[in-house]
């Protein structure tokens, strides 16, 4: 089966920043982008131009999506800041990448807020974790390993404890954190994902952070063995230290995905 | 296999049925088995949209546990992408295939998101209106059905801007006939286009090949003002705008393969739609197409 065409795909991914970013859409009507086509622009301009903006919250859901996930970002930068990611570059690359905009914003984000961006970021991958394909030892159901500038986890936490249970409420209400100071020392998080969705996050040494993230690809027993043994484990203590991974979960064997919505509602 | 002007004699004739989407329900919300307990013509059957990254809800299984009527209602597949036509999400369709039993799948035939199926994407737009659109679509209507081994109806998506060049109903006539499938008319939406396109209420429907409607949707809405610019709320209240009305009445009169009709209006009081019921009971009665086999 083949997808849409090259042109369909363009007009649709125009639709969309046309909805959603009124910039986009005048410069579509004043003919000023010039990658449309004389014919596709006209088929975009025909509708009356009010018609794109008739529902007005569309920006505003996606702005609220994007603040479920990165509440002390959103802190950081201000919910306005947030809210301008849909008019970015980045945000066109994610229409024309069949990307993911929470995945994208934080990279968008990080120059501005710092590493908080990256570490929700790496929460937001936890949450959509999918087994790696292949057999062998590869990181556990939900498990995410980041590193950051030190003190990155512990101004989440502080920011989270600011913005209290109901985020979005403090957020609309103006609450804002000051930008973490940048510390050229860094710590290694790692971030566990439960299958419905309940993240948590702790600091973990050089050696669990280095063997996870080899683990992003299914590895055999020996080449993890060997991995740990070039971080400076003696054989015992690689091994060791692989079980206890294992038996912690942080590394997993074929695991399968995670039970779905429906399998849920049907257990 | 036979083309689907002939399958279609075999699908069950469903009547007259409700709406439902994961959580619609609340505290002061029609239950869809009340309606049904009341009036087994009101709530014949019960469309159920589904999200598979929701799941079912309990009112759903609640329903299913009865073994009433069903039709499955995606709303989570951009059939003209293969890459939303994968393994896994087929194999969740199936799954939930196997607890609805529904008689057939249908759902909007637009960009349900943009991009993968990802949280935070979802919307829903019309397709774009133009002929190389049209056969990715029938090719993932088509795949579908393969897969599943139930009809797929390709519902006319709302919206209050649509771009390219054919009638919405062009673009669906041709769908149809390439897909070799039915359709889901849903008058409401169609008003919606006809309006914003500053089209009659009727524009276009004389050309439409009538027997291939096999299910309509009939739902309120409310005209909107955005900067001076009128548009339809697509809000499925409890009034249903006379250009909606018209329409029903056309494909009603000529529709000769009708087999079910919804009434979409699950976040309602049943206290504020039984009048709607009784009157869309009255005006479909006598045209729905014999059945031919029961579900």
């Amino acid at each position: 089966m083949k997808g849409p065409t090259r042109r369909v795909q363009r007009l649709q991914q125009s639709m969309v920043r046309m909805m959603v970013d009124s910039v986009f859409r005048d410069a579509v009507y004043r003919d000023q982008v010039p990658e449309l086509s004389a014919e596709d622009r006209a088929l975009l301009i025909a509708p009356d131009p009010r018609a794109w903006s008739t529902d007005r919250y569309r920006r505003g859901r996606l702005t609220r999506a994007l603040l479920d996930e990165y509440p002390v970002t959103g802190a950081v930068v201000g919910v306005s800041r947030v809210d301008a990611f849909f008019g970015s570059d980045a945000f066109a690359a994610v229409l024309a990448s069949r990307g993911s905009i929470s995945l994208a914003f934080a990279d968008w984000a990080a120059p501005q807020a710092g590493d908080v961006a990256l570490l929700e970021g790496a929460m937001c991958r936890a949450r959509r974790w999918v087994p790696a394909r292949g057999k062998g030892i590869q990181a556990g159901p939900g498990v995410v390993v980041v590193d950051l500038g030190a003190g990155t986890l512990d101004f989440l936490q502080h920011g989270m404890e600011r913005l209290g249970a109901q985020s979005l409420d403090a957020l609309a209400q103006g609450l804002r954190l000051s930008r973490p100071t940048v510390q050229s020392a860094r710590e290694h998080v790692i971030i566990t994902c439960t299958a419905d969705g309940q993240v948590g996050a702790s600091l973990v040494g050089e050696a669990i952070a280095a063997l996870t993230r080899r683990a992003a690809r299914p590895l055999s027993t020996g080449a993890l063995l060997a991995a740990a043994r070039r971080l400076g484990a003696t054989p015992s203590e690689a091994a060791a230290l692989i079980q206890d991974l294992l038996n912690d979960g942080v590394l997993a064997e074929s695991p399968p995905p995670w039970p779905s919505a429906l399998d849920r509602a049907l257990a | 296999m036979p083309d689907f002007l002939d399958r279609v004699r075999q699908l069950p004739t469903l009547g007259l049925g409700v709406s439902t989407e994961y959580g619609a329900r609340s505290a002061d919300t029609l239950d869809p088995r009340a309606l049904r307990c009341e009036n087994v013509h009101w709530g014949g059957f019960l469309e159920v949209g589904v999200e598979l990254a929701k799941g079912l809800d309990d009112d759903t299984l609640a329903w299913v546990a009865q073994g009433w009527p069903t039709t499955y209602h995606f709303l989570d597949v951009n059939l003209d992408d293969p890459l939303d036509l994968q393994r896994d999400w087929l194999d969740q369709v199936a799954a939930a295939v196997a607890v609805l039993k529904p008689a057939w799948l249908c759902g909007d035939a637009g960009l349900w998101h943009f991009g993968a199926r990802e949280r935070g994407h979802m919307l829903l737009l019309p397709p774009v209106l133009i002929p190389e659109a049209v056969g990715p679509m029938a090719a993932g209507i088509r795949t579908l059905r393969r897969t599943i081994g139930l009809e797929v109806l390709p519902e006319n998506p709302p919206g209050a801007v649509f771009v390219g060049s054919m009638h919405l109903l062009d673009f669906f006539a041709s769908l149809c006939e390439q897909a070799d499938t039915g359709m889901l008319l849903d008058c409401a939406h169609l008003a919606m286009v006809q309006r914003v396109t500053g089209r009659s209420a009727l524009d276009g429907l004389d050309g439409f090949p009538m027997d291939r409607v096999v299910e309509l949707h009939i739902a309120g809405g409310t005209v909107m003002d955005h900067d001076g610019l009128p548009w339809v709320d697509d809000d499925h209240g409890a009034a249903v705008l006379p250009d909606t009305w018209a329409i029903a009445e056309y494909v009603l009169a000529r529709a000769t393969n009708l087999k079910a009709v919804v009434v979409e209006c699950e976040r309602n009081p049943l206290d504020v739609v039984r009048p709607l019921f009784a009157e869309v009971e009255a005006r479909t009665a006598g045209h729905f197409a014999a059945t031919g086999a029961t579900q």
